[in-house]
C-alpha cells in the first residue's frame, strides 16, 4: 500500500503536522481545558461540586431522560431498517429523506416545534392546561425533544448494513418455517449486532448530551427539569467554573467512553460494518 | 421491479412478501415517524403560514434578523470551507500515511459527535476568552476571538470536523492505486497526480462533507452561544435569537424566524444535491 | 535494451522472484508466459518500478534503473483493467502525458492535438475522442489505454494481460491488432500474459515462468518444439506424461521403443513426454506396440484418440481424418503405436 505518486519526504511530514496540528488544536485543546478549568481549584472542590443536590438530580434527569429516548429510537431504528432493507416499496428514498430530517434541524427548532404544539400558547396547550398534563417544562417535554433530536442514529448505522446484507438469510428461514419475530431474532440480530451497538453509542451519546433542544422545553427549573448539559449552562452563567466543568467533565468523559467503545468495536468487527461507512 | 408500475398497483394489489412482518414494521416505522418528526414541523409550518405574507417579510427584513442570518449562514460557509481544507488534509494523512499512534487520533476524529455541545462550548470559552490558553497568546497580537463573530466560526469548525473526514476517508481508502500508477508512469510530478487524479475523483464527496459540515454549523446552538457573546446585531446567531424571541413570548416572530431558517437551508442543499446529481451523470462508470 | 540481473523479490513470505536474468533487445515484443503466482506480473511491475525487487538490478539502454522512479524511465505502461481517467474524455486522457510535461519539454496545445488524433486514427478510435470511457466497449478502452501509454513516445512498452477481460473474440483481434502496431512502429514490448496461445502467437519470444523463476526462454517455436523443463512441456500445448523406469538414462515404457535418453544416465524414476501429435498410429500388426483404442472423439477439424498399451499406460493422440479413416479407429479396435519424438525428464 506504499504511495506511488512520490511525494517528498518533506512534504509528507508537513502534511502530518498539519493535520496533527489541526486536530490538536480544535479536539484536544478544549478536552484539555475542561480538565483544567474543573480541577482548577483541585480535587476536594472538584468532588464537592459534583455531589451538590442539584447536580446529582441533573444527573439523574439526564439518565432517565436517556433510559426512556434510546430504547424508543432503538425500537423504531430496528423497525424502520427492517422495514427498508427486506422490502421493495414505493417512495423509499422519500422515507429515507425524512429519517435524516431531524440531522438538518437545529435543535432549537426541535424544541420549538413541541413548544408550539404542547406550549401554554401552543395547539394543544389549553387541553392540557384543562387536564392538568405536564409536557413542556417537564419531564415528557424533554423525552420527546431528545427523542427528535436522536431519531435517526440508529437507523443510520443499520440501514445501509442491512442492506448490504441482503434478504437471502431472512428468506431461508422463512422457508424453513420461521416466524417474523423469530427470524429477526435468530437470524438478523447476530447480523446486526456490532453495527446496532454503533448506533447505540451514538444514540446514547447524542441524548445525554442534548442541549439546544431540551433548552426551549425545559424551563430551566433548578432540581427539576435541568439535564446535565442544561446544568452546566446555569452554572457556568453564575461563574461557577469550577462547578460547570465539573459536571462538563463527567459529560466528556461519558463522551470518551462512547468513543473508546465505537472504536473497540470498528477494531474487532470492522469489515462488517464496513458498510456504515458509505453514507 | 419497477417502482413506476408498483406505484400504482401497490394500491390495489398485494405484493406477494416472502419475509413477515412488513405490516408491522412499516406500520411502526410511520407513525413513529408521523408522531415525533412530521406532525411537529408540520405544525411549525403551519403555524407559520398562517401568519401571512407580511408577517414573513416584516420579520425576514428586521435588522436583528437580518444580521442574524448573515451571521449563522455566513459563519457556517466559512466553517464549512475551512474544514474542506483541513479535512482533506487530515483525511489524506489517515489513509495514507502512518505513524504511532494514527489509530487513535482516527477515533478522536469523532469527538465532536460524541461530546455534548454545551462542553463544547463552554470549553472553547475557556481556550479563547482573554484569560484563556490561546486568547493570552493572541490578546497581545490584538486578536480577539471569544465573544466575537470570529468565536462563532472557531465553533462551528469543531462540530462540523468530522463530517468532512468521514465523508472522504472511504473514498480514498478505496482509490484504485493504478489510476496513481498510470498517472506516475505518464510522467505527472506528486502534485500534478493529485490534482488531475485524485481530487477529482475525492471531489464530490468532499462537497458532500462541505455541505453536511454546513448543515449542522447552521442549527448548531450549544457550542456557540457561549463563546459568541451573543450582542444582537453583532454576534448573535439565528437560533438564539429564535430562543430570544420565545422567551419574550413572540412566539409568532419564533415560528416564523424558524420556517424561514428551515427553508433557506433546505433550498441550499437541494441545490447542492442537485448540482452534485448533475456532475455524477456526466462521468458515471 | 534491457538487462535483468539476478533479481529476487520476497512478498508477505511467498518468493515472487527468484534469481531472475534475462536480456531484451531492442525493438523486440516479448512475453512473460506463466500461471497465477509465477511471478510474471511483479517482474513486469519492477521493470516499470512500481515495485522495488529486494536484490538484483535493472538496467534499462545501459543506465542502471533498479531506483529510478517509474515517472523518470520513459516507459508506457498498460494496466489490466485500464485505469482509465473516468472523468476525463478520452482525448485528454491520451493528452494526459503531455499535458503533465514541465514547461520546457510541454509541446504547443495544438501539436498535442494533432499527436492526439494521430493516435485515434492508429488505434482505429477515430470520432471517439470526446467520449467519456464510461461509454466506451472493452475494447476500445483498451485501445485508448494503449494509445495514452504511447503518447509519450516510450522507449518500453509494459502490458499486464492487456487482453485479459476481454472476450474471446476481441481478444483474438486484438492480438493480432498488437503484433501488428508492434511491426509497425518497432517499439520494444513485454507483456504479461497467462494464454499461451496468446504467447505463442504475438511474440518475437516468450519467457515462461513459474513460482518465481525463468523455466525457459526462446522463440515460440523453440519452446514448443524443444521444451527445456517438464512445466514448460506441461504449460504449453497437450502432453502425455508417462511416469516409467530409467536405466542408465534410457526409459522404457510399455515395450514403446523410445530413442530418447536422460542426459545424465540416471536410474530410477523419470517421466516421459510425449506430444500427442507425436503419437504414430498405424495398422495393428505392423511394427510398433500393439494398443487398444479406448476412445475417439471428434474435436473440429482434428481427431483425438484414446489408445491402451498392454501393461495399462494410456496415450492421448492427435491425429487426422484421413488417418481415423484408413485406419478404422474405433473404441474395441486395434492399432500399432510408436513414438516419433519423445522426451524424458527426473522429476
Amino acid at each position: 500500500m506504499a504511495p506511488i505518486i512520490g511525494e517528498s519526504r518533506l512534504l509528507r511530514w508537513t502534511l502530518t503536522a498539519i493535520a496533527l496540528a489541526f486536530l490538536g488544536l480544535f479536539l484536544l485543546l478544549p478536552l484539555a481545558a475542561v480538565l483544567a478549568e474543573a480541577l482548577a481549584k483541585g480535587w476536594d472542590r472538584y468532588f464537592h461540586a459534583l455531589l451538590k443536590p442539584d447536580a446529582l438530580s441533573s444527573i439523574r434527569l439526564t439518565l432517565i431522560v436517556t433510559a426512556i429516548a434510546v430504547p424508543a429510537n432503538l425500537v423504531f431504528g430496528l423497525s424502520a431498517s427492517w422495514a427498508v432493507s427486506k422490502y421493495d416499496f414505493p417512495a423509499k428514498s422519500l422515507l429515507l429523506t425524512l429519517i435524516d430530517l431531524p440531522f438538518s434541524v437545529s435543535p432549537v427548532i426541535a424544541g420549538l416545534v413541541y413548544a408550539l404544539m404542547f406550549g401554554l400558547q401552543g395547539w394543544l396547550g389549553p387541553w392540557l392546561q384543562a387536564h392538568d398534563i405536564k409536557i413542556i417544562f417537564a419531564l415528557p417535554g424533554i423525552v420527546l425533544a431528545t427523542m427528535f433530536v436522536t431519531f435517526p442514529f440508529v437507523a443510520r448505522e443499520l440501514i445501509p448494513l442491512m442492506e448490504e446484507q441482503g434478504r437471502a438469510e431472512e428468506e431461508a428461514a422463512v422457508t424453513l418455517g420461521a416466524g417474523g419475530f423469530r427470524t429477526f431474532w435468530s437470524v438478523t440480530l447476530p447480523n446486526i449486532k456490532w453495527g446496532l451497538l454503533t448506533g447505540l453509542l451514538l444514540c446514547n451519546a447524542r441524548a445525554m448530551g442534548e442541549f439546544g433542544a431540551v433548552s426551549v422545553v425545559s424551563g430551566h427549573i433548578r432540581g427539576l427539569t435541568n439535564t446535565m448539559p442544561l446544568h452546566v449552562e446555569i452554572l457556568y452563567n453564575e461563574y461557577d467554573l469550577v462547578g460547570a466543568f465539573a459536571v462538563a467533565s463527567v459529560l466528556a468523559f461519558l463522551a470518551l467512553i462512547t468513543l473508546a467503545a465505537k472504536a473497540g468495536v470498528e477494531w474487532w468487527h470492522g469489515d462488517e460494518l464496513a458498510a456504515t461507512r458509505r453514507h | 421491479m419497477t417502482t413506476a408500475s408498483a406505484s400504482v398497483g401497490w394500491i390495489f394489489r398485494r405484493p406477494h412478501r416472502v419475509i413477515p412482518g412488513f405490516g408491522a414494521t412499516m406500520g411502526l416505522t410511520l407513525t413513529y415517524l408521523s408522531l415525533v418528526v412530521l406532525i411537529p414541523l408540520a405544525a411549525l409550518f403551519i403555524s407559520a403560514a398562517g401568519m401571512g405574507p407580511a408577517q414573513w417579510w416584516g420579520i425576514l427584513v428586521e435588522p436583528r434578523v437580518l444580521a442574524s442570518l448573515r451571521l449563522s449562514f455566513g459563519g457556517a460557509l466559512l466553517a464549512a470551507l475551512v474544514n474542506g481544507v483541513f479535512g482533506l488534509v487530515v483525511a489524506w494523512v489517515l489513509v495514507r500515511y502512518d505513524f504511532p499512534g494514527r489509530r487513535l487520533v482516527d477515533a478522536a476524529v469523532d469527538l465532536p459527535f460524541a461530546l455534548p455541545t454545551a462542553v463544547a462550548g463552554v470549553a472553547l470559552t475557556a481556550l479563547y476568552a482573554p484569560g484563556g490558553w490561546i486568547g493570552s497568546l493572541l490578546e497581545p497580537l490584538g486578536i480577539q476571538i471569544a465573544f466575537t463573530p470570529a468565536g462563532v466560526v472557531v465553533a462551528m469548525i469543531f462540530i462540523g470536523v468530522p463530517f468532512v473526514v468521514r465523508t472522504i476517508e472511504p473514498i480514498l481508502a478505496d482509490f484504485d492505486r493504478e489510476l496513481e500508477e498510470a498517472a506516475v508512469t505518464l510522467g505527472a510530478q506528486p502534485l500534478q497526480t493529485f490534482r488531475l487524479v485524485i481530487l477529482p475523483a475525492v471531489g464530490p464527496a468532499l462537497l458532500t462533507g462541505i455541505s453536511l459540515a454546513f448543515a449542522r454549523a447552521v442549527g448548531e446552538y450549544g457550542s456557540v452561544i457561549f463563546i459568541a457573546g451573543n450582542m444582537p446585531g453583532v454576534s448573535e446567531i439565528t437560533p438564539l435569537l429564535i430562543v430570544t424571541k420565545l422567551e419574550q413570548y413572540d412566539t409568532t416572530g419564533a415560528t416564523v424566524l424558524a420556517a424561514i431558517m428551515l427553508i433557506i437551508s433546505f433550498l441550499l442543499l437541494l441545490g447542492i444535491n442537485s448540482l452534485q446529481k448533475w456532475r455524477q451523470g456526466r462521468v458515471a462508470a | 535494451m534491457i538487462d535483468v540481473e539476478h533479481l529476487s523479490k520476497t512478498f508477505r513470505g511467498v518468493t515472487a522472484l527468484d534469481d531472475v536474468s534475462l536480456t531484451i533487445a531492442e525493438g523486440e515484443l516479448v512475453a512473460l508466459l506463466g500461471p497465477s503466482g509465477s511471478g510474471k506480473t511483479t517482474l513486469l511491475r519492477v521493470l516499470a518500478g512500481l515495485d522495488q525487487a529486494d536484490s538484483g538490478t535493472v538496467r534499462i539502454a545501459g543506465i542502471d534503473a533498479t531506483r529510478l522512479h517509474p515517472r523518470d524511465r520513459k516507459i508506457g505502461f498498460v494496466f489490466q483493467s485500464y485505469a482509465l481517467f473516468r472523468h476525463m474524455k478520452v482525448a485528454d486522457n491520451i493528452a494526459f502525458g503531455l499535458k503533465v510535461k514541465t514547461r520546457s519539454t510541454r509541446p504547443a496545445k495544438d501539436e498535442i492535438a494533432e499527436r492526439v488524433a494521430k493516435l485515434l486514427s492508429l488505434m482505429q478510435l477515430d470520432g471517439l475522442g470526446d467520449r467519456y470511457p464510461a461509454q466506451l466497449s472493452g475494447g476500445q478502452r483498451q485501445r485508448v489505454a494503449l494509445a495514452r501509454a504511447l503518447a509519450v513516445d516510450p522507449r518500453l512498452l509494459l502490458l499486464d494481460e492487456p487482453f485479459g477481460a476481454l472476450d474471446a473474440q476481441v481478444r483474438k483481434e486484438l492480438r493480432r491488432w498488437l503484433r501488428k502496431l508492434h511491426d509497425d512502429i518497432h517499439i520494444t514490448g513485454v507483456f504479461v500474459t497467462h494464454d499461451q496461445e496468446e504467447a505463442l502467437e504475438v511474440a518475437d519470444r516468450v519467457v515462461v515462468m513459474n513460482k518465481g523463476r525463468i523455466e525457459q526462454i526462446g522463440t515460440p517455436t523453440e519452446i514448443y518444439d524443444n521444451p527445456a523443463t517438464p512445466f514448460v512441456y506441461r504449460f504449453l500445448g497437450n502432453v502425455n506424461a508417462i511416469p516409467c523406469e530409467l536405466r542408465a538414462g534410457k526409459p522404457r515404457i510399455d515395450g514403446l521403443d523410445l530413442t530418447c535418453e536422460e542426459p545424465d544416465g540416471h536410474s530410477g524414476a523419470g517421466v516421459v513426454f510425449i506430444r500427442p501429435h507425436d503419437v504414430a498410429l498405424d495398422a495393428p500388426r505392423s511394427g510398433g506396440v500393439q494398443a487398444v483404442v479406448r476412445h475417439v472423439a471428434a474435436l473440429g477439424a482434428g481427431i483425438r484418440v484414446e489408445v491402451v498399451l498392454a501393461g495399462g499406460t494410456v496415450l492421448d493422440v492427435e491425429t487426422t481424418r484421413e488417418e481415423r479413416d484408413r485406419l478404422s479407429l474405433r473404441p474395441g479396435g486395434a492399432v500399432s503405436v510408436a513414438a516419433r519424438a519423445a522426451r524424458v525428464f527426473v522429476e
